[in-house]
């Protein structure tokens, strides 16, 4: 017999903000989350506005663990963040009974944001001969480039898979871990096949839902 | 629990450094040859590690309908070797999808219903074509030459081609593949690094087992002889960057003075099916999926556990629910990536739950003749496995003669080994992230 599956917590990160009733509020109130872009200059872009997360701390979600995964990408964080926030909501924080063994993780984590600043650097530099004109790309002059400006640490943490790495970290998740990149299918392919591991009882309890890119 | 349908495989797609194609790369297998060499697809010049593992050279059109040509510029390399490697699992299934109806390679009608084929596909993080990117990046330089945002995002950015995006989606490959074949069951894209093949195959079992789908094409592909994706890894400290002057040595599997894993290109896509299904149209039966597990190392996102008790966990859980013991396995599949870190902690995991029967079993690990190209890997791992267990033939392992004392495998050396294997144990271990999976392969029997 299959095993009934339940939903016990929830947490999200949102235009509107971060918490359930806040939120729950703003959405009944029909109010939006659209706004000018700020998180860069986005003046001569095709669109210059978007749903932005405003002001988010991760350290207000993971108080002294947000030290530990401050290298996360932003969309890691709000990973963590959204995590932190369903494990309260479902009272785990108290629950001392768990099987870590028992605990997975399934994301439609996008992968993180790319290190425009440096990348853009590298391919400019890439395109520019010694005697500064603009030439099609060499990829020599482009790979020392690149290796003197791009950072180790930002490069890994675009990886798709690295959300739920730091969710099994934070929790001591140790059961089925995956990440799903379905674009805006993602989330709901996760939830669902996190319900097929707990049906067919690979595991106990899952966090799952799903952080894209900023 | 779920009652579960049994599940089997009968059809494998890979495209490896050493070979396109089942044959081509069992027959390379059995030679030992090797698939690394200096980076022909660019000069490397610029990076410290100048060698991997490039495929033999292929023709998208032999792989696709013929209306289906004008779709390959949107396509990036890992998209094509995906649409080669369906073709292949595909063809070696005796599957007669659309492409294959409509390339006029048999009669109609198709032999799998399209409602009830599905698709679970592994893909990496894919590299954007730097002389595209960097091209239209150079035309937004202000006057010193340094980037300018505003730039890029007034006439900048309109130098990229409307549908430059659409080539790099990591689910651009399964998308592709299941318009091809025209499935239309499930289908989900598994980004889990190395680990992806296997997680994708795993759940395609899954999907079967429970009545989902009757028929998936599973497994992974990723293009990782680029420019981005070598630096990037280069960054990481993952590559060994000493071998440029012996590629074929460069990678090292669980060896004494490995150094790095190796960059490459490749994947596989393998068929699954209920066994009802191939039954039914009475297909050829490599092996049957007897059992999947997964698990994550929740020691660091980056550096696996020493102890690899996540490696053991995923192992033992895929034992578990195939309903046997460490003594009941005939041929041990580690991933080994040449990686000192992710080895030890494979190492640790497998020494673990096997113990002294890893001694009396033969070993196998492709990586130090394909090299390591992400999420294709664990499929062309896998693919060889299922090889084995049908062939009753165990070949060598290539750079893994000078072993760490901690490893216990017993890799072949020089000549294949007959062995009659039952069940054979093949994992998936990313090397970032922590994502863990292993499956148990048996040999079919009514």
């Amino acid at each position: 017999m299959e095993r009934r599956t339940v939903i016990t917590g929830l947490g999200w990160i949102t235009p509107l903000g971060t918490d359930i009733e806040g939120v729950w509020k703003a959405l009944l109130a029909g109010e939006s989350g659209l706004a000018r872009t700020t998180l860069f200059d986005a003046s001569t872009f095709p669109s210059s506005f978007s749903a932005e997360v405003k002001d988010f701390a991760l350290d207000e979600f993971l108080g002294a663990d947000a030290e530990t995964h401050k290298g996360a990408s932003r969309n890691t964080q709000f990973a963590l963040a959204a995590a932190v926030k369903a494990w309260e909501h479902a009272g785990l924080r108290a629950y001392a009974q768990l099987d870590p063994t028992r605990v997975g993780i399934y994301l439609g984590g996008g992968e993180g944001p790319l290190d425009f600043s440096p990348f853009a650097a590298a391919a400019l530099a890439g395109c520019r001969n010694a005697a500064g004109e603009t030439t099609p790309l060499d990829t020599v002059r482009w790979a020392e480039e690149a290796m003197k400006l791009l950072n180790s640490e930002n490069e890994l943490e675009q990886e798709p898979n690295l959300a739920g790495g730091h969710l099994a970290n934070l929790f001591n998740a140790q059961g089925p871990s995956v990440n799903t990149l379905t674009a805006c299918a993602a989330s709901t392919q996760a939830i669902g096949e996190a319900m097929h591991l707990i049906r067919s009882g690979d595991a106990d309890l899952m966090i799952t839902g799903g952080s894209p890119p900023a | 629990m779920e009652r579960k349908r049994r599940v089997v495989v009968t059809g494998l797609g890979v495209a490896t450094p050493i070979g396109i194609g089942v044959d081509a790369f069992w027959d390379a297998l059995m030679e030992q040859r090797c698939g690394i060499a200096r980076v022909e697809a660019f000069d490397p010049a610029g990076l410290a590690s100048q060698i991997g593992g490039e495929l033999p050279s292929f023709k998208l059109g032999d792989f696709i309908p013929k209306t289906y040509r004008k779709s390959a510029k949107v396509m990036s390399r890992d998209i094509k070797i995906a649409v080669m490697c369906a073709y292949h699992a595909v063809t070696d299934a005796g599957l007669r999808t659309k492409c294959i109806l409509e390339r006029g390679e048999a009669p109609a009608p198709a032999n799998v219903d399209s409602t009830r084929f599905g698709a679970n596909i592994g893909a990496g993080l894919v590299c954007a074509d730097l002389n595209e990117l960097a091209g239209a990046l150079a035309t937004a330089a202000d006057s010193e030459g340094a980037f300018d945002l505003k730039l890029w995002g007034g006439e900048g950015m309109e130098n990229l081609t409307p549908l430059w995006l659409l080539k790099f989606l990591p689910n651009m490959l399964a998308c592709h593949v299941t318009i091809i074949h025209d499935a239309q069951a499930p289908s989900n894209t598994i980004t889990c690094g190395e680990a992806s093949s296997h997680l994708a195959i795993g759940e395609a079992y899954r999907t079967i087992a429970r009545g989902d789908a009757d028929v998936c094409i599973c497994g992974g592909a990723e293009a990782r002889i680029n420019p981005m994706a070598m630096a990037r890894r280069e960054l990481l400290g993952l590559i060994n960057v000493d071998a440029n002057d012996d590629p074929t040595r460069a990678c090292q599997p669980f060896g004494e003075s490995r150094a790095g894993t190796v960059a490459a290109e490749g994947g596989g896509l393998v068929i699954l099916e209920s066994l009802e299904h191939a039954k039914a149209r009475q297909a050829r039966i490599y092996a049957e999926f007897a059992g999947f597990g997964a698990s994550s190392d929740s020691y660091h996102w980056s550096k696996p556990d020493p102890e690899g008790r996540a490696v053991a966990l995923a192992l033992q859980k895929a034992m578990t629910a195939a309903g046997i013991g460490a003594d009941q396995v005939q041929l041990a599949a580690p991933f080994g990536t040449g990686v000192v870190e992710s080895d030890a902690s494979e190492m640790a995991g497998w020494n673990a739950v096997f113990g002294d029967r890893l001694d009396d079993i033969p070993a196998l690990t492709t990586r130090g003749a394909t090299g390591n190209n992400g999420a294709g890997s664990g499929a062309i791992d896998f693919a060889a496995a299922v090889l084995a267990v049908h062939r009753s033939m165990v070949p060598a392992s290539l750079n893994t003669d000078q072993s760490d004392s901690v490893s216990r495998f017993r890799f072949r050396q020089n000549d294949p080994v007959d062995a009659k294997i039952t069940h054979a144990v093949s994992s998936g271990h990313a090397l970032s992230g922590g994502q863990i999976g292993a499956a148990v392969i048996k040999r079919y029997e009514e």
